[in-house]
């Protein structure tokens, strides 16, 4: 491995790391790269950003011998490479960490490191020179890791160092990243920032691939923009502004900016007591949760996905038992047993958009008017008669409900899961908007969504606030958690950390309450 | 996935599975000795060339839509119902135990009655399989097939030790009353223009083909069939929707119990008139491998 770097010295002249010529990738009749063209210096961050679906992964995949490109050529410092399978990747000095770490959990951190890259049958020099590596990059980037900490003892942000190391171990020159600071806090990301910033001093080239216009704003030099599985435009990072990038990704002009008023709470809709949820090992995920929220508001949870924000959701939308008390408007709901099933809370007036719409929000396999049906199939509106459904009526809603919410395609018969993302959560948030709920629970409700239909989501949520629905949302992206929130909260480790004015906090704030960093213990 | 076409999954698929079970069986025939061409002629004529032939063959069908229906229903809620032998064996205990006990005017009261003992025989042996499932958590493949040879046992015992007549020596209840014969083919109006000889489809095929019509209803248009099918994709996402898995476990069980029963009031009550040790040998698998 030592030779490729060898051999690749005569090179440095070449001035792209990474150059790809007329790429083009079909999977059936979705064509997913377009001639795409884009050339990497040498020595820089590059990010490529693009709505999902645009193409990014798959270029990234071609890029690291998943998936071989139909036509088009691929130059690593200057020299066609072929790239059948991810060996040859490593092999050409590209190194990748996935959004999903391909970790053993009960192995060490050195373990994982040398896995698959032995020098031989027996590990014990392969070990020590592991080692001794580690402790170098350690110093060299700031990526301090103890060499012999098991996986599963790590938090999110060690384990993607983890990863980083890996790489580095295998003499990856060319770094790509896919979407790496979902799962991290603030803090952890800057770090993970300051890291790559180092990385790129010492000579090494970083692809970013990301759909937060801020991290690309930040840490990269230049950034090449993907819409519709073409690359839009490449530019200088300092040459550009969030609103052009988001327009290049678009295609039109967006605000990125929530427009709202000034909340007028009205009486409290929602008041929840010392609730607390255990999971099927009986291990407690929220430990004692207290909060109201009054009508005309939204009340918003931060924090790093599974501190007890899902167990929140699914305890007040009847998914699971729980201990404590809610009441709604005054009326007592049950927490177990009978009427805490999700049928009683939309009876007793609560909307829920779930966090994860393809295991909760939907039957994929359900046809569009399936799915509006879906949770809201006893109805008085879309019975036939006792025994029959009125499938014609529910289809009619169904069409109303697409053409206000600009669902497309606007064919109620297609399956949830020939629509795209964007257009699934806009199903989900079509039905449960509009069923005239008092209080809406909403999950992350821009994951995977594009961000034409994020600025949608936005406003009609704040619509309906000014309606005067009670809204707690919940949301792992601080941005929306902060432009919409009229009250803010951080959960950490099934508990509340306190209660925030999103007009008197920064994010700073919030990300040491999100990392459990706080003086003491607050209600909201 | 690209999906097939519809005509594809319709017509296409079938046909391509029946020739290629045909050449199978070809290669199995050429193996001992014999001309699979003449097998197949035979097998051809016997079932479909004459009025006689048909007669079995519908008979035989008559079965097959009821175990069929049965895993259908269950399978739209993802339960693998293995055991509709077993059900049927129940379902005719329950034909027999209505046509040996009650005095019938007519046969059409006889059927009735026989049709509901045969379903709720059947549906209460799948009661307790589809209870463990949903309570317990035992998997209802397993416990089905146990079922089925427990109910085997069972009829053994019933059969040998309680429902023989004194003197008989074979291991069956005594021929029912003749008010309980239910017409065959042959001896209904305008099924006897064609067969004319006497064949042992029965009247239960016309019961057949209108369950089949109501399961599609039960399925596609009601509140039930869609909290079933809504349940066998995604109990996850029942449970937001509110969905209780346990009724719906047992609901679709019960009712799939219900329909492999059904099958007894065309072999029991229809051809065999008498309850016979092994009634439905395979018959309530074959429902299940047929899919």
């Amino acid at each position: 491995m030592a030779s490729t770097k060898a051999e690749g010295q005569p090179e440095t002249a070449a001035p792209f790391a990474i150059e790809l010529k007329g790429i083009s990738k079909a999977f059936g009749p979705v064509q997913a790269n377009k001639d795409i063209n884009i050339a990497v210096p040498r020595g820089t961050i590059h990010g490529i950003i693009g709505e999902n679906g645009a193409g990014k992964s798959t270029l990234m995949s071609i890029l690291y011998g998943f998936y071989k490109a139909d036509s088009g050529q691929i130059f690593v410092n200057g020299r066609p490479t072929v790239i059948p399978d991810s060996q040859s990747a490593i092999r050409a000095g590209i190194g990748m960490v996935f959004q999903h770490f391909k970790l053993v959990q009960n192995f060490t951190v050195l373990e994982n490191v040398v896995l698959g890259a032995e020098d031989g049958a027996l590990l014990n020099s392969s070990l020590a020179k592991a080692r001794q590596a580690l402790a170098d990059l350690s110093a060299e980037y700031e990526l301090d890791v103890d060499p012999d900490a098991l996986i599963e003892d790590l938090s999110v942000g060690h384990q993607q160092r983890v990863e980083i190391l890996k790489a580095l171990y295998r003499h990856a020159d060319i770094l790509i990243l896919d979407e790496p600071t979902g799962v991290l806090t603030p803090d952890e990301a800057d770090h993970l920032f300051r890291i790559l910033r180092g990385l790129r001093d010492q000579g090494k080239t970083i692809i970013l691939i990301t759909h937060k216009l801020r991290e690309i704003m930040e840490t990269t030099d230049n950034v090449s923009v993907m819409r519709r599985g073409t690359m839009v435009a490449t530019v200088k990072t300092e040459g550009t502004s969030p609103e052009a990038l988001a327009e290049l990704m678009v295609g039109r002009k967006v605000l990125l900016e929530v427009d709202k008023g000034t909340a007028n709470p009205g009486a409290v809709v929602l008041r929840v007591e010392d609730l607390r949820v255990r999971d099927d090992h009986r291990v407690e995920r929220l430990k004692g949760v207290s909060f109201e929220i009054r009508a005309g508001e939204i009340l918003g949870i931060a924090g790093v996905a599974g501190n007890g924000q899902s167990e929140l959701l699914a305890a007040l939308g009847g998914m699971t038992r729980a201990s404590g008390k809610i009441t709604l408007n005054g009326q007592p709901l049950p927490l177990s047993g009978r009427g805490s099933d999700g049928q009683s809370r939309r009876r007793a007036g609560i909307a829920h958009v779930p966090e994860d719409r393809h295991h909760h929000g939907l039957i994929l396999d359900f046809t569009a008017w399936e799915n509006i049906a879906f949770g809201y199939f006893n109805e008085p509106e879309y019975q036939k008669n006792a025994l029959f459904m009125d499938n014609d009526a529910l289809r009619a809603d169904t069409r109303r409900k697409m053409e206000k919410f600009d669902v497309r395609p606007t064919d109620c018969w297609l399956p949830a899961k020939s629509f795209s993302g964007g257009n699934q959560q806009k199903l989900v948030v079509a039905r449960e908007f509009e069923q005239d709920p008092d209080l809406l629970l909403v999950g992350q409700p821009t994951r995977g969504v594009d961000i034409g239909a994020i600025e949608f989501i936005h406003k009609q949520l704040i619509s309906l606030r000014d309606q005067g629905k009670a809204i707690l949302l919940v949301s792992v992206e601080l941005d929306e958690i902060m432009s919409l929130s009229d009250r803010i909260v951080v959960m950490f480790d099934g508990r509340l950390m306190g209660l925030r004015d999103p007009e008197q906090t920064n994010e700073r704030e919030l990300g040491l309450l999100m990392a459990g960093i706080t003086g003491k213990e607050e209600a909201a | 996935m690209d999906r097939l076409p519809r005509w594809a999954d319709v017509a296409l698929v079938p046909l391509v599975s029946l020739f290629l079970a045909f050449l199978i069986a070809a290669l199995v025939i050429l193996a001992i000795g014999e001309n699979p061409w003449e097998a197949l002629k035979v097998m051809v004529e016997g079932s479909l060339m004459s009025a006689y032939g048909w007669g079995y063959t519908l008979y035989y069908t008559t079965s097959f839509i009821f175990t069929g229906l049965a895993v259908t229903v269950a399978f739209h809620a993802s339960m693998f119902n293995i055991g509709g032998e077993g059900q049927a064996q129940l379902g005719g205990l329950g034909v027999a135990l209505v046509c040996l006990f009650i005095p019938w005017p007519h046969w059409s009261l006889a059927l009735i009655a026989a049709a509901t003992g045969a379903a709720l025989f059947g549906a209460a042996w799948a009661a307790i399989p589809a209870w463990l499932q949903a309570r317990r958590g035992s998997h209802i493949v397993i416990t089905t097939i146990m079922f089925n040879y427990i109910a085997g046992s069972l009829l053994v015992f019933l059969l040998v030790d309680v429902l023989r007549p004194p003197g008989k020596m074979d291991p069956a209840t005594a021929n029912f009353p003749a008010a309980t014969h239910l017409p065959s083919l042959s001896e209904l109006p305008l099924f006897n223009l064609v067969f004319t000889k006497n064949v042992p489809a029965n009247v239960t095929l016309l019961i057949a083909l209108a369950a089949a019509v109501l399961v599609w209803a039960l399925l596609w248009r009601t509140r039930l069939g869609y909290q079933i099918r809504a349940f066998g994709k995604s109990e996850q996402a029942a449970r937001y929707a509110g969905i209780n898995p346990t009724t719906i476990i047992m609901l679709a069980m019960l009712i799939s119990g219900g329909l492999a029963g059904l099958m007894a009031i065309n072999n029991v009550m229809g051809e065999a008139e008498r309850l016979l040790h092994n009634s439905a040998p395979g018959r309530g698998s074959s429902g299940s491998r047929w899919r």
